[in-house]
């Protein structure tokens, strides 16, 4: 299973409760990064406001944001590699990236509901919000 | 005043702007230590007049006050505790990490919330650490924790977060780092808060329907988790003296009125009624007579002879000329609650009718009798309403039906408390305030509020970051997309702020324009509401207190406003404007 880090802008609310808008897909690829994070990948998300240390500590990123500015985030890095910039990947696109093949998610394949009635185990599901 | 007969050890007085927590807080405190208790003032007002009240210099740590033998004061600045915080968080990442990325993060740690934990911090190393104030017998607070500050405390995920998991991204209790070690402090605290016997809340409000609406919500926001122990201070009770001037009969029916309609929350309460002074409180004689009853010093206080602005400020005739230039576009009146702007923005919006403009006046005051106000409505004005009560429930149930939906119970507890802060209330009334605009192409909009520059610079920042990621466009409405640029155009939006010729509602409109600006967006012009300048009063008290306007009239032309208006007092002014009522805290 691979590992999967993800580089999260800095937010006053993860939730996007202060946001312009209630990110739907931010709270599918937090369920999308759950769901694998249960089946053996390991999985990290950083934020920028929360875990700046994360950012400071990896030149990969650090470059990215200088190059590109903030629009590169989030980043999602898959084994050391950048695998996406400035997007919130759907189920597919995710599964996709880490090289999982069809079948793994087709076994895999678990509804919404199953994902978010499954308790939370990892910290990155806790999207607390607020300034 | 009967809560001083008995005092316990914590005094907190509680009210929105300019009410006179200050004067309250001080008095009381001179009173105590007059009786010979050993009594500590705590003052957190950033813009704290505490050392012109004792005219002495007040510190950080006990400072004795030489006039009153057992008081001492010290000052505690939030704003400064939570910069404080800010850096500390990002200063070990200045030269590390990109500027975009540090500037990025001093923004998300600038919200209101991020203050009022460092504020509430300050409180808990007076109240919960007893080994800290033994050496006083009272502790006095010129200001009060909120509901939504006790309840996130309360929650055992606001601690088990910071416990297990540095992950967990609590931000609303940001400035609480090194929690672990506070958790006993904090639990003392709540306890001392929630001690009738340890704790006094004092409620202060005016004889003004918003104020006391404000402090009726506040009462029952904090007796809901324990603050139990509440009396109510009503200051600026006027009774009018002077039979031939109109203007003391109607504010003494107003004020009457304000408190034969109460609200019922505050009627059981204990009450002790001050009667309006005619002067600023300043000085410890002062502060005796405070407390002590009908003003003394009217008849004196009318010596206090001004002289007028040479010029006072036009009126708002001219500047609805100005606004009705283009036809189009934003008018956005903008102001602490009780300052009237609400009635402003109606009467901006009838002017801007009437001369023929297509207009739109929307109010976010659901109790509002914009009807009232602007009387009969030309049909160029149409009227509508943004009921924040209404914007924060759908934004609720969204935000819980989605990201909720992911969560554990002690998640969602925790996303259902940030989901009552001051900003979850702005942002929503922003969503609807963006599509108002959005939907009014081609007439004049005039709102009765606007977003502060912390939300504008939240929002900005976030609709950066989509801006070129179109598959994620739809989650960035259309509406605010949009409406970010155009509120930074001074052709197209216009903020115009309003204000009281008084200290504390001038400093609070100068904090929000500072805000603003961080924002880039540069005021029109201020207003100053309900002003005695103008008028021909004859009552002694309120000739003092026209003559003490001058001064705010004054800081305001010369220090704060590329352009004033001066808008005089009347009956039914700023009466309406309970937008306090509602409890923002536009803070």
């Amino acid at each position: 299973m691979p590992s999967i880090s993800v580089y999260e802008p800095p937010s006053c609310c993860s939730s996007g409760v202060c946001g312009p808008g209630v990110e739907q897909s931010m709270a599918q690829f937090a369920s999308t990064l759950e769901w694998m994070g249960r089946n053996g990948a390991q999985v990290s998300r950083f934020n920028l406001s929360h875990q700046p240390a994360a950012f400071a500590e990896n030149s990969v990123v650090r470059e990215a944001i200088d190059s590109e500015g903030m629009d590169c985030l989030p980043l999602v890095m898959i084994d050391g590699k950048i695998a996406s910039k400035g997007v919130y990947l759907d189920r597919g696109d995710l599964l996709k990236l880490a090289g999982l093949t069809d079948t793994q998610v087709t076994d895999a394949q678990v509804t919404d509901t199953q994902v978010t009635d499954a308790p939370v185990e990892e910290p990155a599901a806790r999207k607390s919000s607020c300034c | 005043m009967n809560f001083l007969a008995t005092p316990p050890a914590n005094l907190f007085f509680t009210g929105k702007g300019g009410v006179g927590k200050t004067s309250a807080s001080c008095a009381a405190a001179v009173a105590l230590a007059d009786n010979g208790r050993k009594v500590l003032l705590v003052s957190t007002d950033p813009a704290s007049n505490i050392h012109e009240i004792f005219d002495t210099p007040i510190g950080t740590a006990p400072t004795p006050i030489a006039e009153v033998p057992g008081l001492s004061a010290l000052n505690v600045d939030p704003e400064k505790a939570a910069a404080e915080y800010r850096e500390k968080v990002i200063g070990p990442y200045r030269g590390v990490l990109p500027e975009v990325a540090i500037t990025s993060m001093e923004e998300q740690l600038s919200g209101a919330c991020t203050v009022e934990i460092a504020a509430f911090d300050e409180f808990t190393k007076l109240i919960g650490d007893t080994e800290r104030t033994k050496a006083f017998d009272h502790v006095v607070f010129d200001t009060a924790p909120t509901g939504h500050t006790l309840r996130l405390l309360s929650l055992p995920t606001a601690w088990s977060g910071f416990l297990e998991n540095t992950a967990s991204s609590t931000t609303c209790l940001g400035p609480l780092e090194g929690m672990v070690e506070k958790k006993d402090i904090y639990a003392a605290s709540m306890k001392a808060l929630a001690d009738g016997g340890r704790t006094v809340l004092v409620l202060v409000s005016r004889p003004e329907a918003a104020a006391l609406a404000e402090a009726a919500r506040t009462s029952v926001e904090l007796g809901e988790i324990g603050v139990g122990n509440q009396t109510l201070l009503i200051n600026g009770v006027f009774t009018a003296t002077e039979a031939s001037d109109p203007v003391a009969a109607a504010m003494d029916r107003r004020g009457q009125e304000a408190l034969a309609d109460m609200p019922a929350e505050l009627r059981s309460l204990d009450r002790t009624d001050l009667p309006l002074r005619a002067r600023e409180v300043l000085g410890v004689e002062a502060l005796r007579g405070f407390l002590a009853g009908p003003d003394e010093n009217a008849a004196a206080a009318e010596t206090l002879t001004t002289a007028p602005p040479t010029a006072l400020p036009s009126g708002l005739e001219s500047l609805v000329d100005d606004l009705a230039k283009d036809g189009q576009g934003v008018i956005m009146t903008m102001g602490k609650g009780g300052v009237g702007k609400t009635t402003l923005a109606a009467h901006i919006a009838l002017e801007l009718a009437r001369r023929g403009n297509k207009v739109l006046l929307t109010t976010t005051d659901p109790a509002a009798h914009v009807a009232g106000v602007v009387g009969d409505i030309p049909t160029t004005l149409e009227i509508g309403q943004i009921d924040p009560v209404v914007e924060v429930e759908k934004y609720r149930v969204h935000v819980m039906e989605t990201t909720g939906a992911s969560l554990d119970d002690d998640g969602r507890a925790l996303l259902a408390e940030d989901l009552n802060s001051p900003c979850t209330e702005e942002i929503a009334v922003f969503h609807a305030f963006a599509r108002t605009v959005d939907s009014a192409k081609g007439r004049i909009v005039v709102l009765d509020t606007a977003p502060t520059g912390h939300t504008i610079l939240l929002l900005d920042a976030a609709e950066a970051y989509h801006r070129e990621v179109s598959r994620l466009a739809q989650d960035v409405p259309e509406a605010v997309r949009g409406l970010l640029p155009r509120l930074r155009d001074p052709d197209f939006t216009r903020v115009i702020l309003c204000t009281l010729a008084e200290a504390t509602p001038v400093h609070e409109a100068a904090d929000l324009q500072k805000d603003l600006r961080r924002a880039g967006i540069e005021p029109f012009a201020w207003v100053i509401n309900q002003s005695l300048t103008p008028l021909d009063v004859r009552d002694p008290v309120l000739k003092a207190r026209k003559a003490q306007e001058t001064r705010y009239i004054a800081e305001v032309a010369s220090e704060h406003a590329k352009r004033t208006v001066l808008i005089p007092w009347s009956e039914s002014g700023g009466a309406e404007d309970a937008e306090a009522a509602r409890g923002i805290n536009a803070a």
